[in-house]
């Protein structure tokens, strides 16, 4: 490489982050720990508490552990929902179709409303007990379905409002098999690789650094997950959509136990770390990367 | 023509990022100039928009422009009126501007906290008897009303009333717009249909005996559907009923044995399995909008719906068919009557208020005003100013209803409630083991003994 | 023949699973012009009643302000955050992709390090700093933060597609005379354009959407973006005309939306060379 190995002029680009970056994340996520050992509200000023808050988290908050299990079981139906989904369409659109334009559009468009408060109305509407979708199962004869209602419908009902949007992910999969270059397909299939073959064989492989981003990605999405809990079901029923990031955010803002709050956040961020660190830790095993894996 | 018009924003986004950085490509290779001009010039022309505390302190009187922020919660009803009355106000005082805050009950309290850690809360604000008791205990937040007596005309008023929800100590945090009683609002039309006699001597076993009644002639309709607040009321007039006591008492201590809870929990059981109430996967949806947003009782499929007075007037301009009230169940070996008997709001003025004379001003026009009080009415319950409700009165516009609710909970007023049985989180916890019995997912003897045991714990902590 | 029949079942299950896609947003635009009733009760998105005053009496809102109000807010917070965040990342991204220097790689992965730190961890402090400063009740902890490219997402992605700027174009324009900031302006920017419209795309959609952040910052109603309106709307109504609330909602979809569609084939193109692969 002709470039010398240092060019300073290269801060003054990123600068800006750098300043930003300190300003807005680091110093958040340093303090942030520091107030998981403190008790404090807007209203009442900052006393430190040791580990009590950990301690009340994981021996006496009753409502802990169910949030817990339940994101992860939200992140469970979601996540692998979504790219499954996902990844069907966007090999069914890459087959060299007409109108590939026009579906891609349309499945891409509940992505772009994705989270507002305005599907959350329309979710609420269309799963209520007299609602479209159960007037719909009537003209099946399927009897209704108490979809938000029932703790054990609920969850799942929320997890079908991210599969819906799987068009974000989608168009990254297409991206992707854009891609996979040509010559090696025909290549298998010369050799006598049936479609299937060539899928597991060639194209798979190829789409898993694809696969693993947005795997990731979404995995921090679903874990971070508010409005639709809090505009759709409050949590409710029995807590089965008290997803975590909602109890942070009723410890922190209703309760005014900023300090509690401050830890469980911090409880999640590890939860968060270790799941991204089993992914890495086995993407060798399973992502395949032409050029060796570097950024 | 619409491609036309993208090119032309994409051709303004590069040109403004040009424009931004231009200079260092024509001036010389190294980019010593700042990195984005055009940032820190977005940036301070933002920071104007920042709230505008230029702190005079103007009189009402004097000419000087004066902004002031009022907050309350309601429905469309409420908000007319009182939209109304500010307007009339400015009109009179025209350097004065009042600007409304204004949102649903649910989430209120919530954003209230917000603003008071923030400094950013209004001049007046509505506060609700339920919060008196977590705000009081974290400082004088809001202008005492003992200061404000000579700017307040509060001769019309029952002070003692007040007290005893509004004031720790001397301290008072402010003054109650309205009475507000716990009844039942029912459907006239429905309860006739059903063969029911309504009368003000209902017990708990005649409600269940109705219920049954409802449900044997018309499975898919409910005689009752409890809000998920009222399910908390209902729970706490049991066992005053039952003991006299407090949910907790005032050392903080739970004020019901695991028998009395159990023999509550049992009966919220029977209104689920006899199908007095809707499943509660059915009712969930609707457990934190009132009757008025609740499309079984709109659609007649619901005959009562309990509520507290302040409520009526705006259910009922949701529902197209005729409404009236009963009292609320008393046991007939009740020890007290237990039917909640409280002020409305209570009207207060920010300790923070810039101008705190302003704000005491316009809520005695709110309240003593007679024109203000004939455009407000009974949207905040009956008037607590006795001048006012006797206006009310002669002009005939009090919704009868409201009145016959709150003179029927005055004949059963329960003892009053404690600061300790209304904090947020033990009304969470207490909301929870009702779920856990109304869904069937516990029994009544698990969910009393578990909820006294979590309930001491979460007591300790919050002492 | 065969051939030809499995792909008009293919045709078919595509365009089944358009309709499922799209069901509900016309569901929604259709319940706008219903009654009540047949808003709970009918699959059908043709009204048997036409109601039409859900926009005028929905855009009228129930009190001081009306959606006027909340639609030039929603405009006034999103679209300059929009520009600042592109404008702030660019020659962050450009001095990630394009320079070699002491502490690259820490930085970097610093950038992706804080892409992946959940929003819950920061929120508090970040509250606490903005209510410290002042912040509380206005824009400015939208508008800050992305003057500052913390919304590293569009680091990361613009890192990606300036990497596939042939480094030739750098060198020659280096020849005419340009330094780093002349190349950038001149090269790289325009080149990067349709990444940079996948960014204002993105972001103008999740600032538009967001719901949380203005819960938490925004108190008076007079500052209300869209998304607080809207919930506002379904909270404190007791003259419920769902239709009006539907009309809002619909309204409220329009600008990302539109934009979408206008950008549609720059955003495709972006998200294709960014070549977002991990």
């Amino acid at each position: 490489m002709k470039h010398t190995d240092h060019q300073p002029v290269a801060y003054l680009f990123i600068f800006p982050w750098i300043i930003g970056f300190l300003i807005f994340q680091l110093y958040p996520f340093i303090a942030s720990f520091v107030y998981s050992f403190t008790d404090f509200s807007m209203l009442k000023s900052m006393k430190f508490v040791g580990i009590r808050n950990y301690i009340q988290m994981f021996t006496r908050d009753r409502l802990f552990f169910k949030s817990l299990w339940a994101t992860v079981k939200y992140v469970l139906i979601a996540v692998p929902g979504k790219l499954l989904f996902a990844l069907i369409i966007a090999m069914i659109l890459n087959m060299k179709l007409r109108f590939i334009n026009f579906y891609r559009t349309v499945y891409y468009l509940p992505s772009i409303l994705g989270g507002s408060v305005a599907i959350s109305i329309l979710w609420k509407f269309l799963f209520s007990k007299t609602g479209t979708v159960n007037t719909l199962l009537a003209h099946l004869h399927i009897p209704p379905q108490d979809w938000l209602g029932s703790p054990n419908l609920a969850l799942f009902t929320m997890g079908l409002l991210v599969v819906w949007q799987f068009g974000s992910s989608m168009v990254l999969f297409l991206a992707a098999l854009k891609n996979v270059p040509a010559e090696l397909c025909e290549a298998a299939r010369v050799d006598g690789a049936g479609k299937i073959r060539t899928f597991f064989a060639i194209t798979l492989p190829m789409l898993t650094p694809t696969v693993f981003f947005n795997l990731i990605m979404q995995m921090i999405n679903a874990f971070k997950e508010f409005n639709a809990p809090y505009l759709i079901t409050k949590g409710g029923p029995l807590n089965s959509t008290y997803l975590y990031g909602m109890m942070v955010y009723e410890n922190a803002f209703r309760h005014s136990k900023m300090g509690y709050a401050s830890a469980q956040s911090w409880v999640l961020f590890l939860i968060i770390l270790l799941f991204t660190a089993l992914m890495f830790k086995s993407s060798p095993y399973w992502t395949f990367y032409e050029d060796g894996g570097d950024f | 023509m619409m491609k036309k018009t993208l090119k032309q924003a994409g051709t303004f986004l590069l040109a403004s990022l040009l424009t931004a950085s231009m200079a260092a490509c024509s001036s010389q290779k190294a980019p010593e100039n700042q990195p984005q001009p055009s940032v820190s010039q977005a940036d301070s022309k933002e920071s104007t928009e920042a709230p505008k505390e230029s702190g005079q302190k103007a009189e009402a009187s004097s000419g000087e422009k004066v902004t002031i922020r009022f907050s309350w919660w309601g429905s469309d009803t409420r908000h007319e009126a009182t939209l109304k009355v500010m307007d009339m106000y400015m009109e009179k005082h025209p350097n004065v501007t009042i600007e409304g805050e204004y949102g649903a009950f649910d989430s209120f309290y919530q954003k209230l906290q917000t603003q008071l850690g923030g400094g950013t809360e209004p001049d007046i604000i509505s506060v609700d008897y339920k919060w008196v008791s977590d705000l009081t205990a974290q400082g004088n937040l809001f202008v005492d009303m003992n200061e404000l007596t000579q700017q307040i005309d509060m001769s019309g008023f029952d002070m003692d009333f007040a007290r005893i929800y509004g004031a720790k100590g001397d301290y008072l945090i402010g003054l109650p717009v309205g009475i507000n009683g716990m009844g039942y609002l029912y459907n006239v039309e429905f309860l006739k249909q059903f063969g029911i006699e309504p009368n003000d001597n209902w017990t708990w076993d005649t409600l269940l005996e109705n219920g049954k009644k409802v449900q044997e002639q018309a499975p898919d309709k409910h005689l009752m559907y409890n809000h998920a607040d009222h399910w908390v009321y209902m729970i706490k007039a049991l066992l005053k009923q039952i003991n006299g006591k407090n949910l907790v008492l005032d050392d903080y201590t739970p004020g019901f044995t695991v028998e009395e809870m159990t023999q509550i929990f049992d009966y919220e059981k029977q209104l689920v399995e006899t199908g007095t109430v809707p499943p509660f996967a059915e009712g969930v949806l609707y457990e934190t909008v009132y009757a008025d947003q609740n499309p079984n009782w709109l659609n007649q499929e619901l005959g009562i719906f309990p509520t507290s007075s302040s409520l009526v007037p705006g259910i009922a301009k949701a529902s197209d068919f005729e409404l009236a009230t009963l009292r609320y169940p008393v046991a007939d070996d009740a020890v007290n009557p237990g039917i909640l008997v409280t002020p409305s709001v209570f009207l207060t003025v920010s300790a923070n208020s810039k101008h705190p004379d302003i704000a005491a001003d316009f809520i005695n026009y709110m309240l003593n005003d007679p024109e203000a009080i004939s455009v407000l009415k009974d949207t905040r319950g009956i008037p607590a100013n006795e001048k006012a409700k006797a206006q009310l009165v002669e002009e005939d516009v009090i919704d009868e209803k409201v009145s016959t609710m709150v003179a029927q909970a005055l004949s059963g007023a329960g003892a009053a409630e404690n600061g300790p049985s209304l904090n947020s989180e033990v009304l969470v916890l207490l909301k929870d083991y009702i779920q856990q019995v109304g869904y069937l997912q516990m029994t009544p003897e698990d969910a009393a003994a578990e909820f006294r045991e979590e309930l001491e714990l979460l007591l300790e902590t919050i002492q | 023949m065969k051939r030809r029949q499995g792909l008009a079942l293919t045709y078919l299950m595509l365009s089944i699973i358009g309709i499922v896609m799209v069901y509900p947003l016309l569901w929604l635009v259709s319940a706008s012009f219903k009654t009540n009733k047949e808003i709970f009760s009918s699959l059908s998105l043709i009204p048997t009643e036409i109601l039409w005053d859900g926009y005028s009496k929905g855009w009228q809102s129930s009190g001081q302000y009306t959606f006027s109000t909340y639609f030039s807010n929603t405009f006034v917070m999103v679209l300059p955050t929009v520009a600042l965040t592109v404008i702030s990342s660019l020659p962050v991204a450009y001095g990630f992709a394009r320079f070699r220097f002491k502490g690259k790689g820490i930085l970097f992965t610093l950038v992706i390090a804080s892409l992946m730190l959940p929003a819950e961890v920061i929120i508090i402090p970040r509250y606490m700093l903005f209510n410290k400063l002042g912040w509380l009740n206005t824009y400015l902890p939208f508008l800050v933060p992305a003057a500052f490219a913390t919304y590293s997402f569009f680091i990361f992605m613009l890192v990606q597609f300036i990497r596939g700027i042939p480094r030739e174009l750098d060198d020659a324009a280096r020849i005419d005379g340009c330094g780093p900031w002349g190349t950038l302006v001149n090269i790289i920017t325009p080149l990067c354009k349709p990444a940079l419209v996948s960014c204002i795309i993105f972001q103008f959609v999740w600032r538009w959407n967001d719901f949380l952040n203005p819960l938490i910052y925004i108190s008076s109603v007079k500052k209300y973006p869209l998304s607080l309106a809207l919930r506002m709307a379904l909270d404190v109504t007791d003259t419920i005309s769902w239709n009006r609330i539907m009309a809002m909602s619909v309204l409220a979809m329009v600008p990302p939306v539109a934009l979408f569609f206008l950008c549609q084939k720059y955003f495709v193109e972006g998200v294709a060379n960014t070549g977002l692969k991990g």
